[in-house]
């Protein structure tokens, strides 16, 4: 890495989400000027964009994706407006659009899922782990399916909330839809996805 | 563990660190040599300078002040002009504009490392319903500082300068609606766009805002049919017919800001040449040859002596356009004294479609140029 100052936290420190959004905004507002500013913002957010990126779409297209994102943001940011939310969101609204671009890369994720879940033995690494958790009980292929039968919209709201943990008004901003949307569309997906896991003992 | 867990467990992936640095190398490389986000097509090349944070909530006076104008000009070709209107009108729109060229050719100047130019935007809107309805007119002064030499970056200051009401029967109107300090309004998403975002507007000014941007390619500095750079402005010809063949090999057949919308060779002309006269570091022979070459355009009639924005007094000529959002005049406002632009305005001759609200005679928007020369000054 290189020896600019970073503005992240140090590892381990915990950043409040408040605390972050100042420092986000003021790292733009010096990248407008400073173009070289805007690494501040990669190094910030590129796991978590990676993670969602590649929860949907695979790390293999996730290490092209990912990356991305930052290329689009760094190129749109004099168009990002802090009054309409924070740059996270912004951000998420970004990779999901890149995301909507290769909906049948998330497909075949999926399916491949559902395969690997009814074939635990021949998954190996990161899989197995899956496996264990969530296979063993013999729900993953359900899962798996069950998310590629959501729409578009409905797995947008899903997967910000699953993997990015993101608030309802986060989802909102990211996805530019009215808040109230975001609860409908998400506890409607969230009956399908119960409905196809058939959870009647679940807490 | 429920279902949002779960999924959050099957999908889990964690880049590898080579990812992260390999991405982070591209940002590096798209840093060191940025691409414009979308095709250059405006007066300035992309990335233009755009407001900083600040006045985000305009969300790019580009966005804005192009984007009004061009929502309302749909499909261009020369509106019908009464005969006697022709003769007397193309006469002195010739003289004008021949006394314009004669005073520009006229001037001598010094170049220096900034071209600086500043312009007041004035945009009306529409707000309000039914008989309450009144119309305001928001204010954003922009100004630029252009690099002589490649390699430099592009700066711009921004300042929203509030939003007021036009007239004083608007001003009434707006008394009786209570005087709001803001007002919501919407504009095109971009240039063409039948899709509108909201926009709020305030009767205070905002602070000034700075901003800066490598060129583009490192050298493309304005829009001239295509990205040109200083040097390439410098070089233009300062004989009228080689100028226009010279530009006119950039005309596709449609629009300055989007491909979508036919536009006639006379129209295209105009409308690049109001920019290249307006806005661009070309000699003053080259000015007093864009001059020249308006006035052999059948299509530009004389409008005569007006004022601007700020109250300025110019002589203008003009085209005549018909969109479905009326028939509308591009007017060039010319100072005779100097020989240069004093601005820009677009006046709704016959109201309809998204400007049926508007009393014709309005100026649905204006630039005044305030300021246009080199300086060794940056910003400060």
């Amino acid at each position: 890495m290189t020896a600019q100052a970073r503005t992240a936290a140090h590892p381990g420190e915990p950043v409040t989400a408040t605390a972050r959004q100042e420092q986000d905004a003021a790292d733009l507002t010096r990248s407008l000027r400073d173009p070289e500013h805007f690494t501040a913002i990669y190094d910030r957010h590129f796991t978590a964009v990676y993670r969602y990126v590649a929860g949907r779409l695979g790390p293999q297209v996730a290490d092209d994706l990912a990356a991305e994102t930052f290329l689009v943001a760094f190129r749109k940011r004099e168009a990002f407006d802090p009054r309409r939310g924070a740059l996270r969101p912004w951000l998420f609204g970004i990779a999901t659009n890149l995301v909507a671009q290769h909906k049948r890369d998330e497909t075949r994720r999926y399916k491949a899922l559902a395969r690997a879940g009814a074939e635990p033995s021949s998954t190996a690494g990161h899989e197995d782990r899956v496996v264990r958790l969530v296979a063993a009980e013999g729900m993953q292929p359900r899962l798996a399916r069950a998310l590629a039968s959501l729409s578009q919209a409905e797995r947008d709201v899903v997967l910000l909330v699953a993997l990015s943990g993101f608030a309802h008004d986060e989802v909102a901003q990211a996805l530019d839809i009215p808040y109230g949307t975001v609860g409908s569309r998400l506890s409607r997906a969230r009956k399908k996805l119960r409905a196809a896991l058939d959870l009647e003992v679940l807490p | 563990m429920n279902e949002l867990q779960m999924i959050s467990e099957m999908l889990d992936e964690t880049p590898a660190e080579q990812t992260a640095a390999q991405g982070r190398r591209r940002l590096l490389s798209e840093i060191a040599n940025p691409r414009p986000a979308a095709p250059a097509r405006r007066r300035f090349p992309l990335p233009r300078w755009s407001p900083g944070l600040g006045l985000a909530g305009l969300a790019g006076v580009a966005a804005a002040s192009v984007a009004v104008a061009v929502a309302v000009s749909g499909t261009t070709s020369p509106a019908p002009q009464s005969p006697g209107q022709t003769a007397t009108g193309e006469l002195s729109a010739r003289t004008i504009l021949v006394a314009a060229a004669e005073q520009a050719e006229s001037t001598t100047e010094t170049t220096g490392k900034y071209w600086h130019t500043a312009t007041i935007d004035r945009h009306s809107f529409r707000v309000g319903k039914g008989d309450g309805a009144y119309t305001v007119v928001w204010r954003q002064r922009s100004e630029g500082w252009t690099p002589s030499t490649p390699g430099g970056k592009q700066y711009g200051r921004q300042q929203d300068l509030g939003a007021t009401p036009a007239t004083p029967a608007d001003t009434a109107a707006w008394r009786r609606a209570g005087s709001p300090a803001t007002f919501s309004v919407s504009v095109p998403v971009g240039p063409g766009s039948k899709v509108r975002k909201p926009l709020k507007l305030k009767t205070q000014p905002g602070s000034p805002h700075l901003s800066g941007s490598p060129l583009v390619d490192r050298d493309k500095v304005f829009w001239l049919g295509r990205n040109v750079t200083v040097k390439d402005l410098r070089a233009l010809p300062a004989d009228p017919a080689k100028l226009k063949a010279s530009l006119l090999k950039w005309y596709r057949g449609h629009g300055t800001e989007s491909s979508g919308q036919a536009m006639t060779s006379d129209a295209w002309l105009f409308e690049v040449t109001r920019g290249l006269i307006v806005d661009m570091p070309v000699t003053p022979k080259v000015r007093g040859a864009a001059f020249r070459m308006l006035a052999d355009l059948d299509t530009v009639k004389a409008i005569g002596p007006v004022r601007d924005g700020e109250g300025r007094t110019g002589t203008a000529v003009a085209t005549t356009e018909r969109t479905p959002n009326g028939v509308l005049e591009h007017r060039l406002i010319i100072d005779q004294r100097r020989g240069t632009a004093l601005g820009t305005q677009i006046v709704v001759v016959r109201p309809a479609g998204a400007n049926a609200a508007l009393p014709a005679g309005a100026t649905l928007v204006s630039t005044s140029v305030m300021a246009g020369g080199w300086t060794d000054t940056g910003p400060r």
